[in-house]
């Protein structure tokens, strides 16, 4: 004989009804045995219900000045932007130093027509003057809190590479980006 | 009665409505969130102490909630009642209070019931047993069967209403309180 589940049980324990169910409890012992300890265990739970022991008159206000003090002394939350654009501004200030490391080492125009966006952006922009560019300030602001360290994002070999070389290798790595750029087909 | 260290809140904040309370809060009104502290800390702490069983933890954990509650009160949006918001931040601290640390009975004697005049003295005593019996066993239940019982017995909450909020279906609802009645029977009956 198929008895009733555990929730069909759990229902009729908790003063439910159900037709189907009665049918079968008047035909099965084993389940009305469940049901009435079910029911019994149900009303232990219950008659301790009331007994959460009543604290001190004194704890209320006691805990309501708990609270007021926790309050104080809770650190207001960072702004919303602060979270989420440090680590944006740190990529955006290692990317910007890679652009502009291109852009400003570049020298004037002379070999044949570019194709590629990238390759017009290099060629034929004249050279930045940075005290003018506003976007610029407003990237130096962006980035003014962020350790440069930080600006580096982990694992990034090129960034790591492009920061450790000096003055000569990086007019070096200029002339062949620019010699790759010039090839048919890039 | 006035507060510990606190003006009384002003008649103009008592006659606002809950809505109204919390924007006062939000704007930085002076007493409006000891006012929902005042109003909400009974309710709060008794599930506390439903889940933990003795007084430090469930006091501790009162604080915990309204702490919380502080600091989330920009994302509450009113679309339910701030008690029933309180109350589902006091089950989540109690849930992860529960999972790290087992609740404590404490001993009878240092406990204040309720004086019931009609009981004569030993049935008096008789019940208290029977009573922490039954809620050492209650604290010992696996962690989802005895949250969704204290649910279920004590916070009155429909089969849905505790589904929704633990994320579960209604069915596992019903589960956990058979096991959890199974086990209790089975402890209650060990001990008696």
């Amino acid at each position: 004989m198929m008895h009733l589940s555990p929730e069909t049980l759990v229902d009729l324990a908790e003063g439910g009804h159900d037709a189907s169910a009665d049918v079968h409890l008047e035909a099965c012992a084993r389940c009305r045995e469940e049901v009435a300890s079910l029911r019994a265990a149900l009303a232990e739970v219950v008659a301790v219900h009331g007994d959460v022991p009543e604290p001190s008159p004194l704890f209320w206000d006691h805990l309501s000045a708990r609270v007021r003090a926790a309050v104080a002394e809770d650190p207001p939350a960072a702004p919303w932007w602060r979270a989420s654009w440090r680590p944006m501004a740190a990529g955006l200030a290692a990317a910007a130093v890679l652009v502009l490391a291109v852009a400003v080492l570049a020298p004037a125009p002379t070999g044949p027509a570019v194709t590629s966006s990238v390759e017009m952006a290099a060629v034929t922009l004249p050279p930045l003057d940075v005290a003018d560019d506003a976007s610029l300030d407003w990237l130096a602001d962006l980035a003014s809190d962020v350790e440069w360290g930080d600006a580096l994002i982990p694992g990034d070999a090129a960034a790591v590479a492009v920061d450790d070389l000096n003055d000569a290798e990086r007019v070096e790595l200029h002339r062949i980006l620019q010699e790759a750029l010039a090839q048919p087909g890039v | 009665m006035t507060q510990e260290g606190a003006p009384p809140a002003d008649e103009a904040l008592r006659s606002l409505s809950e809505p109204a309370l919390v924007e006062a809060c939000l704007e930085g009104r002076p007493g409006a969130f000891d006012l929902i502290v005042e109003r909400h800390r009974r309710a709060v702490y008794q599930i506390c102490y439903r889940f933990v069983n003795n007084h430090e933890d469930a006091s501790d954990l009162s604080q915990d909630v309204f702490l919380r509650a502080f600091r989330g009160l920009k994302q509450f949006k009113g679309q339910s009642a701030l008690g029933t918001w309180l109350y589902r931040i006091s089950v989540n601290l109690c849930l992860n209070r529960v999972s790290v640390k087992r609740p404590i009975s404490e001993p009878i004697d240092e406990q204040q019931f309720v004086d019931t005049h009609s009981e004569t003295a030993p049935d008096q005593v008789l019940r208290q047993e029977r009573s922490l019996l039954v809620r050492e066993a209650v604290a010992r239940l696996p962690k989802k069967q005895r949250t969704t019982l204290v649910l279920r017995v004590f916070q009155d909450l429909s089969h849905q209403e505790i589904a929704g909020m633990l994320g579960i279906s209604v069915g596992a609802v019903k589960a956990n309180v058979f096991h959890a009645l199974q086990n209790l029977k089975k402890m209650i009956g060990e001990k008696a």
